[in-house]
This record gives structure tokens, C-alpha cells and sequence, in this order.
């Protein structure tokens, strides 16, 4: 059930229906060893990696896609036969115009002049619009992946965690905030903005045009990041001791003294935001179709424990 | 026998189910169960008004903002309303543009759901054949006006005069807009012989569509076709129907309902609502639930000004839209609606802001505090200068009437009651369209103004070229005229409709 985007000519926007089917296939796999068993010193390891498709396979009236509306511009969202659901939709983005790709006659979005950013022309036809729009990637990761290893010597123990996913997308709604196209200098941009198309001679890094572009804008992926990220969820170091004796009484049977790091390390491509599975907003801005989507969410915070446990 | 039982139950499940699901739902109401009483059609009749609510938002947002009044180019960021005065080509998703699409044909939707069910059960329910014709009126009245919206945005729509299910829809193009035209003149029509004059409504109903709205819709329709066909498919048929339109004024003079107010300000006055001026107006109340108050005296005036100068809460204007240095030029200096209309510059701590933006409908001391959906005021959609201006714009192109009192007199009255002393003889179609400029300063009048008169492309090219001196926008294009349809449908149903030209 999903609500079908329909013409406003009947007065109505959506109309709720069995949209279509989707197939999902998936695997998980887990390995624990037990790598060193010793009387002073033990070291073991879990690894767990799953592996999640999805692929639309019909839609109603044996249409081929639907794009889901969005309150923020055109649709970047998109349900396609053989795809995987809301597989993200937008045009391409391809560097920075020059004046020779003007002259040479570069596709153009309206107005666009030197400075503002090129644009594919899927379609070759000429102009950029919105059938230059493609698929550039689906939101859910190819892979979600945990390693764990605890490690015990003598009275010591030592775990960690690393945690991480691959193959995702997002789209970032939060660069309607900070990274807009031609964005001026009135409002807070992102932190690569400083690296923006300048001048002919200046022309930055390629990868935002010049400030105050009046072409208008359409989406494309300069707010499409990838959501691979590896990190250290965890560490905990920790000494234990037991029977502890003072003035020859036994006044305390076990103890445990520990510290723990949370998301103290790790990587992440999402530089237009702070957390890549951070999902604060609805992307399409729509209460008729609900997309998570990240829009200003807090980074994990990092954590210090330090901990005492005691048993009387 | 237990056996038995289980299978009979079995055979019962897989038979029960031979006749089609089709039920109404219980929980809710719907079309064919809702209309029941007299007041069941009252209440739909009022779900028809309803679709009015963003009306002079969107006047604000796509016509004022278009036309030269305003100087409302981008700031830096990247504003709604940008695209719409700096002509971007690329404003098919825009919010404004969709809205005014899709808020126009549900209002259409209803219209058409309620003259359904009216002619269906109508005659059989509400036994009073006079409040029949009534209700049937003002749903005539109501469509025609969203219909008339629609083509002056975009042109050529889909004429819908039915409850179209989504299948239909995908297969029922844009209508010429001469089709259109022909289905709001039917309906305003209707209107005008169904509806009783304002004095005739009770109290509580004086809010109503009445007849005299009735007809300065279709003067005014009569006037926009007149207008020259620009060779866009625009709402100017070029048809020479200035007459027409001054017949239908003639009557609201004559029906002796209105009358101009002394005082410019008291037009606006939020103790003085359904004034002599009123021909037809948008009522709003405040502190029901939900909300239904107005928001459009807000729409044109940055936020910055209620909060920090002010110090009252925000309402949502954000940034600045700047009235145009060459409108500020056009007043003269006794002239009262500049001071009245206008908010020129504001400061607070180092701030200073000399830009000057429209504060017409702001009432600082009617200011909502719980909400900033929730103005006190309604909007006046047809006032009585208006009318009697727009009679003397029929005057000066060839209808009936004389030039001293239709034109001279109806101008030096306007400015009289503005504060200015100089009287005018031998007004032009010029002169008229400045003064209306002056007058309807926020109204959202200017556009449509620019574009009946066949002026729209020389008047904003000039004033482009003296006005935009950062040169952010670009040489004026006849298409600009009308807005694109909106991406969205162009999505649905691919290749079903064919954008206007230069979008």
C-alpha cells in the first residue's frame, strides 16, 4: 500500500492503492571463533556481515516507475521496475562550467553561465531538465557488517567493536539549509563552500560553483553522498579481582574496575552532514510519502565510562 | 460430527465472497453519504470557500512579486518567491507555481462533488427552492472564479465540469483556453440569476458570493479577454468585449449597494470589514479550532521587522521583499497610501535596513499571538474603486461612456481621497494604469494590470533595465506571461500535457 501520485485535475494529489510488488533477498553469516583458549590469556572473535536487496518488480497498471512527490522541488525519488525501491533520482553533476564548454555548446540548465556547475545530459537532447534526471544509488546498504574480539589476560580483559556498512546512499535534505545551489553569503554554508568556484582563474575544486548563481537549480547530486562508513563502536578495558582481603577479613567477594570508549574512531564520506544513518526528517517533506532523511542530525556523541562494579 | 462441522465452516469461508466489495466506508463520511440535511449542504457549500483561503497568498506570491512593484530578486539564498521575480525559466517545481495548480482544481474538485450531489438529492432535501438556487450560485460562482485563477496563471487547463476519477484524468488534456472561458461564462451567468444582492443576505451570510460579485467577475472576465493575445495561449483573446464588461459594472453602480469610503485607510480598517467598499471578500475568523484565520498580511513583510523592531512573534515572512525604488518614485509626496501601504526602511541595535517593503495589512496592534496563521482580517477581492477604475480602463478602450465623469472624475476622486491636490483632465490609459498602481499598491492587481493592457513586455523591460542594477535578471520574455504547469503533473502522466512555451 503506498499513496500513487495522481493528477490535481481529479482534486486530489495522491490516492492510497497496492502500489506494486517488491522482491527482497538477503543473506546473513556469522562466524565466532575462539582463537586462542589458554589458562593466563583467551582472544576470541565474532564477525557477522548481511547482505539486503530489494527490487521493485511490478507496479500498478503495469507502469514502469513512479516518482514520489516531493514538497521541495522535483521528485529525486523513484520506484522503477527491476530497481531497488526509492532508488534516488536526480541529475548528474559533472564539475564546473567553462566558457569553452559554452562556446562548445554545452546542455544548459536555463541561464547557467560560466562558474555554475555542468550538468549531464542524459537524455542528449541538447538542455538539461528533469528528464535528464538518472539513478545514482538506493538508500538501503549493500552490506552491514560488526566485528567484535574480546581478549582476557590474567585479571584483564580488553573488547572491541568495529561497526560498518557499504553500497548506500543518502540524499541530504540538509543541504537545502547549508548547501544550496549558487548559495550567497547570507546564510551559513557548508565547509567545502570555501572552496567554490571563484573566478576563471580560481575555480576552486570543482565541486560547488560560484556564489550568487541566479539559474535556478535542480536537484542533483550535490546533495547525494555515499553512507559507507567504518567505525569503533566500542572499546572497554577492564581489571577484575576477587576475594579481596583487608586486615586478614574478607570484606568484598569481586570486583571489577573498567573504561569505555564509544565512537571514539572511524570514517565516514558524508561531509554535507554529520551522521550518514542520522534520519531526523522526512525527505519529501510530504506526510503522504514518508522518507527518512537526514536534516541537521547530531553526531554520535563520543562517550568516556569508567566504571566500578563491586560485590559484597 | 466434529469433522463434519470444521468442514462445513471451511465450505462456508471459500463461498461467502461472490458479490464485488463495494461498501461505504462506516468510519467516515463520504460523497454519497454525506449530504443528508439542508445543513449538510451548507457545511459543503462552505468546504467549496474554503479552497479561497490561500487566494490572496498566492495574488501576493505570483502576482505581486512578478510585476514591477516589487524588486524581490534573489538575496543570497534561495527564497521561494526568487525564481518568481527574476523570471527563472526553471520554476515548474516551484511551491507557489504548484500550489496555485493544485489548490484551484481541488477547489474545482468540490465545486463540481457539491452541484453533483446538488442536483442528485437537492430538490428532495432542501425544499426551499430559492435557497436551492442560492446554494447552486454560489458553488457556479466559486468555479468560475478558480477557473479564471487557473488561466490567468497557466492558460490552457483541463476543463474538468465532473467528478473525474484518477483513470479519467489521465486521459483528459489541456483545454483551449476559449473552452474555458466558455464553461466560466455559463457558470458566472448562472451565478448572476441565482444570487440575491448583498442587502438581501442575512447577517451571518453576508460573506456570501452575491449577486454583484457575480458580475464583477465576469466584467472582469470580459476585460481579460479583451486583453491582446500575445501568442503564448494566455487568457487575452483580443476579443473587443469592453462593453460587455461596462454593462455589468453599470449594474453594480446602479444597484446603489456600494459606495467609495471617504478615507483610504478605513477601506483596510480591521474594525471596518464588509465596508461600503466590499463587492465580494475572503472572511477569515480567528480563535477557532482548527485554525482559519489569514496569513497574507504577512506574506510581503520580513519577519525581522515584528520581531526585533516590533517585538511581537514571529510570523514568517522571512527575508525581504524591497518595493521597487521606481514605485516609491511614483507617489507623490502628499500622497497618503504611501505612508499608509509602505513601511520604508527599519532599525534595531546596528541593523539598518533601507529597503522599504508593504505593510498595508498589518494592523500592529492586531497582531495574533498564538498563532501567525491566525489573522483577524479578511481580504477584499473585488472592491468598489476597483470596479469603478476598471469601468473608466473600458472607457478609455472604445465602450460606452464619458471620458469626463467615467475617467477625469472616478481618477481625481481616488486621488482626492489619497491626499493630492492636482486635478487631471483628459486622463490616459497611461495615467489610469500609474494611478491603479499607486492605488493597489500589495493588491496583486499590477500583473494582471500590465498584461489586459498589452504593456507587460515594454513596461518591465524598462523597468528592468533602470531598477535591476546588479543585474540579476534578465531581458523580459513574452512567456513569462504565463507560469509553467507544474513538474509534478507534467510527471504523472507523461506527454499527457504540453508545457508552455519557454519553461
Amino acid at each position: 500500500m503506498l499513496n500513487v501520485p495522481t493528477m490535481w485535475s481529479t482534486g486530489f494529489g495522491s490516492l492510497l492503492d497496492n502500489a506494486g510488488t517488491v522482491q527482497s533477498r538477503g543473506w546473513d553469516l556469522e562466524i565466532t571463533s575462539r582463537n586462542i583458549q589458554r589458562d593466563n590469556f583467551s582472544w576470541s572473535s565474532s564477525f557477522n556481515l548481511s547482505h539486503n536487496t530489494n527490487k521493485v518488480t511490478q507496479l500498478i497498471g503495469d507502469q514502469q516507475e513512479i516518482l514520489i512527490p516531493s514538497s521541495f522541488d522535483i521528485e529525486h525519488s523513484i520506484l522503477r521496475v527491476g530497481q531497488p525501491m526509492y532508488s534516488i533520482y536526480v541529475v548528474q553533476q559533472d564539475g564546473i562550467l567553462t566558457q569553452q564548454d559554452i562556446d562548445n555548446g554545452a546542455a544548459l540548465y536555463g541561464t547557467q553561465v560560466a562558474g555554475d556547475p555542468r550538468y549531464v545530459d542524459a537524455n542528449g537532447d541538447g538542455v538539461i531538465d528533469a528528464e535528464d534526471r538518472v539513478i545514482v544509488g538506493h538508500p538501503n546498504p549493500n552490506y552491514v557488517w560488526g566485528i567484535t574480539n574480546d581478549f582476557k589476560y590474567k585479571n584483564f580483559d580488553l573488547s572491541f567493536m568495529f561497526q560498518g556498512q557499504s553500497g548506500g546512499h543518502l540524499y541530504s535534505l540538509l543541504g537545502r539549509a547549508l548547501g544550496r545551489t549558487g548559495q550567497g553569503a547570507s546564510d551559513n554554508a557548508l565547509g567545502f563552500y570555501r572552496d567554490r568556484w571563484r573566478s576563471a582563474e580560481d575555480p576552486g575544486e570543482g565541486r560547488v560553483g560560484k556564489a550568487y548563481s541566479t539559474f535556478g537549480r535542480i536537484k542533483n547530486t550535490d546533495w547525494l553522498y555515499s553512507s559507507d562508513y567504518w567505525r569503533l563502536r566500542n572499546v572497554t578495558f577492564g581489571y577484575n579481582f576477587r576475594d579481596l582481603r583487608l586486615a586478614g577479613q574478607s570484606w568484598l567477594n569481586s570486583g571489577r574496575v573498567y573504561l569505555t570508549l564509544e565512537n571514539f574512531w572511524g570514517r565516514d564520506k558524508y561531509d554535507g552532514g554529520l551522521n550518514p544513518e542520522s534520519a531526523n526528517t522526512n525527505l519529501s517533506g510530504d506526510d503522504d510519502y514518508l522518507e527518512a532523511g537526514d536534516y541537521g542530525g547530531l553526531a554520535l556523541p563520543k562517550t568516556i565510562t569508567f566504571g566500578i562494579n563491586l560485590t559484597f | 460430527m466434529k469433522k463434519i462441522l470444521y468442514l462445513a465452516l471451511s465450505l462456508n469461508l471459500l463461498s461467502a465472497c461472490d458479490m464485488d466489495l463495494d461498501q461505504q466506508p462506516i468510519s467516515q463520511a463520504s460523497s454519497d453519504t454525506y449530504f443528508q440535511t439542508v445543513d449538510d449542504f451548507n457545511q459543503g457549500l462552505n468546504a467549496v470557500y474554503s479552497s479561497l483561503r490561500g487566494y490572496p497568498d498566492r495574488l501576493m506570491n505570483l502576482s505581486e512579486t512578478r510585476s514591477d512593484n516589487l524588486h524581490a530578486i534573489s538575496d543570497g539564498g534561495v527564497r521561494d518567491w526568487e525564481g518568481i521575480n527574476s523570471f527563472h525559466r526553471t520554476i515548474a517545481s516551484n511551491p507557489y507555481v504548484e500550489e496555485a495548480w493544485e489548490t484551484n482544481f481541488n477547489g474545482i474538485f468540490r465545486a463540481n462533488n457539491y452541484l453533483e450531489q446538488l442536483a442528485e438529492k437537492g430538490e428532495s432535501i432542501i425544499l426551499d427552492e430559492e435557497i436551492r438556487r442560492r446554494m447552486e450560485g454560489q458553488a457556479r460562482f466559486l468555479r468560475a472564479f478558480y477557473y479564471f485563477d487557473l488561466i490567468r496563471y497557466f492558460g490552457s487547463v483541463p476543463l474538468i465540469d465532473r467528478v473525474v476519477d484518477a483513470t479519467e484524468a489521465k486521459a483528459i488534456p489541456r483545454s483551449p483556453v476559449s473552452e474555458v472561458y466558455n464553461l466560466i461564462m455559463e457558470d458566472v451567468n448562472t451565478a448572476i440569476s441565482y444570487l440575491p444582492a448583498p442587502s438581501d443576505y442575512t447577517l451571518e451570510d453576508k460573506g456570501r458570493a452575491n449577486k454583484y460579485s457575480a458580475k464583477m467577475l465576469l466584467g472582469l472576465v470580459y476585460m481579460t479577454r479583451s486583453g491582446p493575445d500575445l501568442g503564448i495561449g494566455g487568457a487575452g483573446l483580443n476579443t473587443n468585449e469592453w462593453d460587455k464588461a461596462v454593462e455589468q459594472f453599470n449594474d453594480i453602480i446602479t444597484s446603489n449597494e456600494f459606495a467609495l469610503l471617504p478615507s483610504y485607510s478605513a477601506i483596510f480598517d480591521y474594525d471596518n470589514e464588509r465596508n461600503e467598499e466590499v463587492i465580494f471578500n475572503i472572511e477569515y475568523a480567528s480563535g477557532a479550532n482548527p485554525i482559519v484565520g489569514s496569513t497574507f498580511p504577512w506574506v510581503l513583510v520580513p519577519d525581522i521587522w515584528f520581531v526585533e523592531v516590533l517585538g511581537l512573534p514571529t510570523q514568517g515572512g522571512l527575508t525581504i521583499r524591497p518595493v521597487a525604488a521606481d514605485l516609491l518614485r511614483a507617489y507623490e509626496t502628499e500622497d497618503v497610501r504611501r505612508s499608509f501601504s509602505i513601511q520604508e526602511g527599519y532599525s534595531y541595535g546596528n541593523v539598518v535596513e533601507t529597503r522599504s517593503f508593504v505593510k498595508k495589512f498589518v494592523d500592529i496592534a492586531k497582531v495574533p499571538t498564538t498563532s501567525r496563521f491566525d489573522w483577524p482580517i479578511n481580504y477584499i477581492v473585488y472592491r468598489y474603486t476597483d470596479l469603478l477604475m476598471l469601468k473608466a480602463e473600458c472607457v478609455l478602450n472604445g465602450a460606452p461612456g464619458s471620458t469626463d465623469t467615467d475617467v477625469d472624475a472616478v481618477v481625481n476622486a481616488v486621488r482626492e481621497r489619497a491626499g493630492l491636490t492636482t486635478t487631471l483632465t483628459g486622463v490616459t490609459k497611461a495615467q489610469l494604469l500609474e494611478e491603479r498602481r499607486r492605488e493597489f499598491i500589495g493588491e496583486g492587481t499590477r500583473w494582471f494590470d500590465l498584461i489586459r493592457s498589452g504593456t507587460v513586455e515594454t513596461t518591465m523591460q524598462a523597468w528592468i533595465e533602470t531598477e535591476d542594477t546588479g543585474g540579476q535578471m534578465r531581458d523580459f520574455q513574452m512567456e513569462y506571461v504565463l507560469y509553467p504547469v507544474p513538474q509534478s503533473e507534467m510527471n504523472t502522466a507523461p506527454g499527457l500535457y504540453d508545457q508552455n512555451p519557454g519553461y
